[in-house]
């Protein structure tokens, strides 16, 4: 078997730490009995700079072609190894490490079960190298630019953002024209705060004219924006994706190094609203603050009902909201705490209406928000928290709106000090002449197309707060391909600007470099390959598509490189055992079962 | 009797083969008859490297995946666990119980839970006795 | 694409009882690609018959090839070495394949792995779907593409039953209806009028009725 390849046992004692444990000239001398063992040797400190030094002298004197370290865990070193035996002129997935410190000496309760378990590790290891075989490094191109899709405020932003980062970016939209308003739902606290909600019709309208000069800029910067443009296709990875627009029918294909989903969310009254039909004088917070900035006159009428002076407003949040069970995730929570607070103050600044806001949660955590509620209370709005067992039931009298309340903290005094009356345990009667409830904030129309087309789970777009630890906040399962803004999950204005901040951060460190050199660590034998297509449904990161594997040949599944994480997903699916791991193939997980 | 059970641990290299690095780092120590083999997701492990353990004469085999929302590939521990499902019922036909065979859900950081499972694992394989396939007939 | 899907393996290993040297043979074709008889399969039902065998105190040598096409008589005859010394093939083609295995080894036991289930395609992955049952005389043009005798349960020809109800049918209401389908395809080609024609009874001597049929073109015959 002269033509198997040379293999060096290195041992780390770690510092003659592993002396204590195990006679280490017993280990090396059973290791060098193995077949293909070229040469074995010990060293007391192999992971530092002389250490790695002398790792490089040995493999270069002793000729070996692969290397098999025995030392500490692969978490430890494992990264400056490889480095050194590549520098040594060796490929470096030609290297295994047992795992001798973490693994063995460490975990053995008796010192005498030491050099049995880390004869058969060693060994283990030995016929794993073996096996292994070299992995290619590839270039890959990182086009650095980026194609934005939504031309919200969000996208406008990013747009401007990786600009400025010296990104190209293309930014489209479905629309017509750029719309701020599909992201303004949450008006940021401060902006009544900062002017101390002054009744001058600008504390909220602020935002909108931003957005037109945003709009400017882009021109300005020479930004391309297309609009009445959607998706069609996307092919290729990471800094390349090879993406076809359509512009009312006229088809371009574009090469971009990133993809920046911005597509944002639209509201929607929720299910209350509509369970309690089209009463005029029932409304959704989305409405109303478009009413308070829009058609104060309007709102002004509508407040003044026949029986009654005093104009009269209730909310009601959360508990049995317009979202049923949802309406008590965080997010929506905070978005229309948010949204009730800012527009109860400016009704009572406004409008001089009576104020009620009855809610079995009120999230105001935020920079800024406890002041808005502080402030909201110092006006005069009074507040009312409903047990989620007891949610507040209205009713429509003669067009008067009733609420009835059960406060958990109120209920008692007031029970007791009650006519007798019976009130069905619900002891509080708010009399409302316009009530606001929640609605319900649902990704933009389009976005599952698009999802699909990306082939990305824009994680929790439809339900928010679901998905992958690993790909919060912004990251979608493909790699390169990002969401920003209200498309990914209510945010005010100050969180959307770290949101956009961070994705261009991201996508800036993502497209740096013209060229990265990536491992080939999935290999498709392509004459292997029944092209059935599982592995490109089944791999998580969309690494791999199907087309001509060379010019003008047959079609077959092949990697992305630069796309690919490595989990081997492909490889463990693959029917025709056509998908190889480099560093873990079959026969290299199999050499490690000889118990 | 006294026997000693080999036992095959796949561990996922971002969670559990990290859990037992800091288990043995702790030098609390647990059953030295437990090998671990390093997969870099659950979802690499196929059926056949199961099966394959078991030829090779394991008494049982311990499958470590990532938690369900924190697979760093996303669904690798998903699909492990269905095949997990799909081998167990497939072992307890060929006339191994599937009892021998394993399978948790584990972070980096549970290196406590680590210990305990393989050390109750062990002791259950071991009162399992050896694998009716190492038995002679 | 021909769909099959393996046999429980409690019902395959009886098959083994009394053989000494297996040879498990995979197919990289349809079966591969319906995920029931391509090479990581053949490798798992060996090395579970090894097993098996194990468990039960007996030992039997199990081996493993896959080839191109079961349904070829040059493929399976490339096996002619391979074969040697086995006294039990399992095939994990499809039935056609079985039966092409056996053809060309008479004198050797050939065992189905798979049930040969129908001819359709993965609706999505793991799921697959029946699309067309073979009849001999193809008649999609009229019916908007959609084939009356695999997607309706009663294989009518002009027209559901009367079972049909919110476009499920009445055999199971997991099932859509085909007639349903069929309509809806017609109406949204404007071309209800298709289905003012009323079928003649189809001609079933031209489908499994009549017997094992056969395809001859005589320009390409030798
Ligand atoms: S899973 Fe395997 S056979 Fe199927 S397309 Fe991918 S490489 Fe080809
Ligand atoms: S190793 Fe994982 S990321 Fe890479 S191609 Fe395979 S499944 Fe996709
Ligand atoms: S033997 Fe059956 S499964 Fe294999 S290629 Fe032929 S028809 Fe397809
Ligand atoms: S009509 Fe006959 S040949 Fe055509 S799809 Fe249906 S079963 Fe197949």
């Amino acid at each position: 078997m002269d033509s198997s390849p040379k293999i060096g046992v290195f041992l780390c004692t770690c510092g003659h730490m592993m002396n204590d444990y195990f006679d280490t000239r017993a280990l090396l001398a059973s290791a060098a009995k193995e077949p293909g063992v070229s040469s074995v040797d010990e060293c007391g400190f192999l992971c530092t700079k002389s250490g790695l030094e002398w790792l490089k002298i040995k493999i270069a004197r002793s000729g070996c072609e692969r290397v098999v370290i025995a030392g500490c865990s692969p978490h430890q070193h494992e990264l400056k190894f490889r480095q050194a035996i590549e520098e040594a002129g060796l490929n470096r997935s030609l290297m295994t490490i047992a795992n001798l410190r973490e693994g063995c000496v460490w975990v053995c309760r008796d010192k005498k079960e030491c050099l049995p378990k880390a004869e058969r590790m060693l060994k283990a290891a030995i016929h794993r190298v073996a096996l292994a075989k070299p992995v290619d490094m590839v270039q890959a191109r990182m086009s650095s630019s980026a194609l934005i899709i939504g031309a919200g405020e969000s996208g406008v932003r990013i747009a401007l953002e990786l600009h400025r980062l010296g990104i190209q970016p293309l930014l489209i939209d479905s629309q017509p024209r750029p719309e701020g308003e599909r992201e303004a739902f949450l008006p940021t606290p401060c902006t009544i705060l900062g002017n101390g909600g002054s009744s001058s019709g600008q504390d909220t309208g602020g935002q909108r004219h931003d957005f037109s000069a945003l709009v400017k800029e882009l021109s300005h910067k020479k930004i391309e924006l297309l609009t009445s443009t959607e998706v069609r296709e996307v092919a290729g990875g990471v800094g390349a994706f090879r993406v076809v627009l359509d512009t009312q029918g006229r088809e371009r294909l574009v090469e971009v190094g990133s993809i920046v989903v911005a597509s944002g969310s639209r509201l929607e009254d929720g299910a209350n609203l509509a369970k309690l039909g089209s009463y005029s004088r029932i409304v959704s917070l989305g409405r109303l603050q478009k009413m308070i900035e829009a058609e104060p006159e309007r709102l002004e009428r509508m407040m003044i009902t026949a029986e009654r002076r005093a104009k009269h407003v209730c909310f009601i949040l959360g508990g049995d909201g317009p979202q049923g069970e949802k309406s008590l995730v965080a997010p929506f929570v905070k978005r229309a705490s948010i949204m009730a607070l800012n527009q109860a103050i400016l009704l009572r600044r406004r409008f001089k209406a009576e104020v009620a806001i009855v809610a079995s949660d009120i999230i105001v955590c935020g920079t800024g928000l406890e002041d808005l509620y502080r402030l909201a209370r110092q006006s005069g709005v009074l507040f009312f928290r409903t047990p989620e067992s007891r949610p507040p039931q209205v009713s429509l009298e003669k067009g008067v709106i009733k609420v009835r309340v059960y406060d958990s903290a109120l209920a008692d005094c007031i029970r007791e000090s009650a006519s007798g009356e019976d009130d069905g345990g619900y002891p509080i009667l708010i009399q409302a002449d316009l009530l606001a409830l929640e609605d319900e904030v649902l990704p933009s129309l389009g976005t599952e197309t698009l999802q699909s087309i990306l082939r990305v789970d824009l994680a929790g777009i439809s339900s928010f707060y679901q998905g992958n630890i690993h790909l919060k906040p912004n990251l979608s399962n493909r790699r390169g391909v990002f969401v920003v803004g209200s498309c990914h999950g209510v945010e005010d204005g100050g969180e959307m600007l770290n949101d956009i901040r961070s994705v261009a951060m991201a996508v800036f460190s993502l497209l740096s470099r013209p060229n990265l050199a990536v491992e080939q660590k999935v290999v498709i034998n392509t004459d292997k390959c029944a092209l059935c297509l599982t592995c490109i449904r089944t791999c998580p990161h969309r690494a791999i598509e199907f087309g001509e594997v060379k010019a003008g040949q047959k079609w077959g599944a092949r990697v992305i490189p630069q796309a690919c994480q490595g989990c081997g997903i492909c490889a463990g699916e693959c029917p025709a055992k056509a998908i190889e791991m480099v560093q873990y193939s079959d026969d290299q997980i199999f050499s490690e079962l000889t118990l | 009797m006294d026997f000693t059970p080999a036992i095959v641990a796949f561990c996922c290299e971002n969670s559990a083969y990290r859990a037992a690095d800091t288990a043995g780092a702790r030098q609390e120590g647990y059953p030295s008859n437990i090998s671990i083999c390093r997969l870099p997701c659950s979802g690499k492990l196929e059926v056949i490297h199961i099966l394959k353990a078991f030829e090779e004469g394991a008494d049982g085999v311990f499958v470590f995946a990532c938690h369900p929302d924190s697979c760093r590939f996303l669904l690798g521990n998903v699909r492990a666990g269905k095949r997990i499902e799909h081998t167990a019922a497939l072992l307890e036909k060929i006339g191994i119980e599937k009892e021998r065979l394993r399978f948790f859900y584990l972070s980096e950081l549970e290196w406590t839970q680590f210990l305990d499972l393989v050390r109750q694992g062990n002791e259950s394989i071991k009162s399992l006795g050896p694998s009716p396939i190492k038995v002679k007939p | 694409m021909i769909v099959a899907e393996q046999k429980d393996i409690a019902e395959i290993i009886p098959m083994t009882e009394g053989y000494q040297n297996i040879l498990v043979i995979g197919c990289d074709t349809c079966v591969t690609v319906c995920l029931a008889g391509g090479a990581k399969e053949v490798a798992i039902l060996a090395c579970s018959l090894r097993l098996a065998a194990r468990a039960r105190g007996k030992k039997v040598q199990v081996d493993e090839i896959s080839i191109e096409r079961q349904c070829e008589k040059e493929f399976v005859d490339s096996l002619q070495s391979t074969v040697r010394g086995h006294d039990l093939l399992i095939s994990m083609g499809c039935g056609i394949g079985v039966q092409t295995i056996a053809e060309q080894f008479p004198n050797l036991a050939v065992v189905p792995a798979l049930n040969t289930k129908l001819l359709g395609l993965p609706e999505r992955q793991g799921v697959w779907v029946e699309r067309c049952q073979a009849c001999g005389q193809c008649i999609l043009d009229k019916t908007g593409g959609i084939c009356p005798i695999s997607r309706c349960s009663k294989s009518l020809l002009n027209g559901p039953c009367g079972g049909s109800q919110n476009g499920k049918c009445e055999i199971n209401k997991e099932i859509d209806c085909g007639w349903h389908l069929i309509y809806e395809r017609l109406k949204s080609l404007g071309r209800l009028g298709c289905l003012e024609e009323i079928m003649p009874a189809k001609d079933w001597s031209r489908s499994r009725n009549g017997g094992p049929r056969k395809v001859i073109r005589e320009d390409m015959c030798l």
